[in-house]
């Protein structure tokens, strides 16, 4: 860990900390440019570092931007990022009131200590995770591969029945390629470059990064302005020190619930800030005006937001279960760096592990050091003209692809992700479970096959305990859910019933 | 929407059969995992289109979408034309070379986004590119598509550096 420590502490190694994080609050703070987006553009850069100072920027850009579209929700009601809805209903009341300095403080502190705390559950409880997955036989690992799938399905706002099917058109796409045991072409068709699968990578940025920047465009063709951004004074740190030292018990509580929801495949940051907001509004002294400038809403909003980054990490690296579409981009970022997510890392490559959890400890103290006096500055970006912008993110995302191998071949892939992530969206089929399913696809597969060989009867799997404690979490997970479901949709049809009606008709 | 949408699953559904009829084919020597998961992709996306069919506005299109179907015909022509120009950058990078097909498509994609002057914006993109590809040679090395223009870059480049 000492030495992992050591090679944050280098120039270079610092220059990862302070350029991840400023290049994500300058990202995150634009509206339509979210931490995923910026994750995948600035994956080629990374090619010219070491794998565990790539990493690090990535993280930094990761909890930086999801830091930075608190800055445009505070100062123009309009969150940078999915995530800061709630940090827009407190913060910009508070601007409203004329206390931007100390809302604009309170977002990076919050989010600083949100950050540190899953910093600190990463470090400590990563490698246990990891040593424990390294018992894990095929059963285990199919058992594990099923319960995110079905968490994802079920967690998701949209129909549990369009979940899932993003769910299987993923594993799907997932067997293009080489058949992961035997290697049999699969849907090749003759070509070569088809052998190795469509590139990860090059899905990911025409899934989150191409169709943003066509988004961004008809913004643009449409003439949507930004309002115009007043700039305001900085945080005194006496104010936020004092405002925060009353809420240790808020920032406690939210730092663990967002660790914990990270952990979760499915819950993303953008999920986060509602949950510890509407539980903050439970513990809240009388008085405390929620979704009127609340300091207490605030604190836990943000706080929760970037705990969540780092609880998203740790099924990433520990079991090469990503625990967010951000984290899922990560994967990609990974095996660029020829390291392959999940347990065998701690093994393989424990200095870079460790280099990576010292780093994203001094990403989070960063954020709030930039966060408190700089926050500001950074509302500059919000005056890029959309045009602009939408050029440059479909520019880099051609870029960043290419860059990928050299290969237009991947070009082409990324836009056919594209225009699949917009028939999704047509279609209402959400694209983290497809991303998901991509992602886990070759995983599954690989164990199923070992594990068919291996659990020939029903008798066989009861000597996998935690398999089958795994299936039978999932079986009741899912059971649960089908049924709140139909309940919840009966009771709209029986108080409805004219509605839907007219809907049918 | 709706219109679209019914259409949509169907053409998703038939080309998850397909794939599960293709499937069949290695079934011998990779087993049956490829058959059974397009198989369940079909099931799914039958069930889904099902529901779409049996309760039309239960869920909304996202609003990204919404706001690509928002607009005048015009407005979705230029969105159109913003489109095929990155299409085309990708088609004709390898002809052009990077730094002119770079300009050319930021510069018209960046006017096609509703930037007025021309000529500012056209030199801001050359130098942009001139910029990055400078930064490809010496530090990112990525072996961008070279024409010309590149290969005085280079040459000139290679002149300072000895």
């Amino acid at each position: 860990m000492l030495e992992g420590l050591l090679l944050v502490l280098t120039p270079s190694g610092l220059f990862a900390v302070i350029a991840g994080v400023l290049l994500g609050i300058m990202v995150g703070a634009v509206p339509g440019l979210t931490a995923t987006l910026g994750i995948a553009l600035l994956l080629p850069v990374t090619f010219l570092m070491v794998p565990q100072e790539g990493m690090i920027m990535l993280s930094g850009v990761y909890a930086g931007a999801i830091f930075g579209g608190s800055i445009s929700a505070i100062l123009l009601n309009t969150p940078g990022t999915p995530a800061s809805i709630v940090t827009a209903w407190e913060g910009n009341a508070m601007a409203r009131r004329g206390e931007a300095p100390e809302a604009l403080g309170i977002a990076a502190v919050a989010s600083g200590i949100g950050g540190l705390f899953s910093a600190v559950v990463m470090l400590l409880a990563t490698a246990p995770l990891a040593r424990l997955a390294l018992e894990f036989g095929p059963a285990e690992y199919v058992a594990l591969v099923l319960f995110s799938l079905v968490t994802v399905s079920v967690m998701l706002s949209t129909p549990l029945l369009a979940n899932a099917a993003g769910c299987a058109v993923g594993l799907a796409i997932a067997t293009v390629g080489l058949d992961p045991v035997t290697g049999t072409p699969r849907f090749t068709f003759g070509s070569f470059q088809l052998v190795g699968g469509l590139d990860l990578v090059a899905m990911l940025i025409g899934f989150f990064c191409m169709t943003q920047g066509l988004i961004l465009a008809k913004e643009a063709i449409l003439g949507m302005q930004r309002p115009a951004v007043s700039f305001t004074g900085a945080s005194r740190f006496g104010v936020v020190a004092r405002s925060l030292s009353r809420r240790l018990p808020t920032l406690l509580r939210s730092s663990t619930i967002g660790t914990f929801l990270g952990i979760l495949p499915a819950i993303g940051p953008e999920t986060t800030p509602l949950v510890c907001h509407a539980i903050e509004r439970r513990f809240a002294r009388k008085g405390e005006a929620f979704g009127k400038g609340s300091r207490q809403g605030l604190t836990a909003a943000e706080c929760s937001m970037n705990a969540n980054v780092g609880g998203s990490l740790i099924p990433l690296l520990a079991l090469g279960i990503p625990g967010s579409g951000a984290a899922a981009v990560f994967v990609g970022a990974l095996i660029l760096h020829g390291l392959r997510p999940g347990p065998l890392l701690f093994i393989e490559q424990p200095t870079i592990m460790y280099a990576f959890f010292t780093g994203f400890i001094f990403v989070n103290i960063f954020i709030i050091l930039l966060g408190l006096y700089g926050a500001r500055y950074f509302a500059i970006t919000l005056r890029v003209p959309k045009a602009i912008l939408a050029a440059l993110v479909c520019f880099f995302s051609i870029f960043g692809t290419y860059a990928i191998g050299n290969s237009l071949f991947n070009v082409w892939v990324m836009f056919g992700a594209t225009a699949f992530a917009f028939l999704l969206a047509l279609v209402s089929v959400p694209i983290l479970p497809v991303v998901l399913g991509i992602i886990l696809g070759g995983l599954l597969e690989q164990n199923i096959v070992i594990m068919t060989r291996i659990v020939r009867t029903p008798d066989d799997l009861l000597e996998h305990p935690l398999a089958l404690a795994i299936f039978a979490v999932t079986i009741a997970m899912l059971a649960v859910s089908v049924w709140r479901r139909a309940t919840r949709l009966g009771a709209a049809t029986a108080a409805e019933p004219r509605i839907v009606r007219e809907d049918r008709g | 929407m709706h219109l679209v949408r019914i259409p949509l699953l169907l053409a998703l559904i038939a080309t998850s059969l397909f794939f599960a009829a293709e499937s069949f084919d290695f079934v011998k020597t990779s087993g049956p995992y490829a058959t059974v998961v397009l198989t369940a992709c079909v099931g799914l996306l039958a069930a889904t289109l099902a529901r779409a069919l049996l309760y039309r506005v239960a869920q909304p299109a996202g609003d990204e979408i919404a706001l690509l179907m928002r607009g005048r015909a015009d407005r979705h022509l230029r969105l159109i034309l913003f489109t095929a120009v990155w299409l085309g950058y990708a088609a004709l990078l390898p002809v052009l070379g990077f730094i002119l097909a770079t300009t050319a498509a930021l510069t018209g994609t960046i006017l096609i986004g509703g930037a007025r002057r021309a000529v500012p914006v056209a030199l801001g993109c050359f130098a942009f590119a001139v910029g990055l590809t400078v930064l490809v040679k010496t530090a990112l090395y990525v072996a961008v598509p070279e024409a010309a223009p590149e290969r005085w870059l280079e040459l000139l480049l290679f002149r300072l550096r000895n």
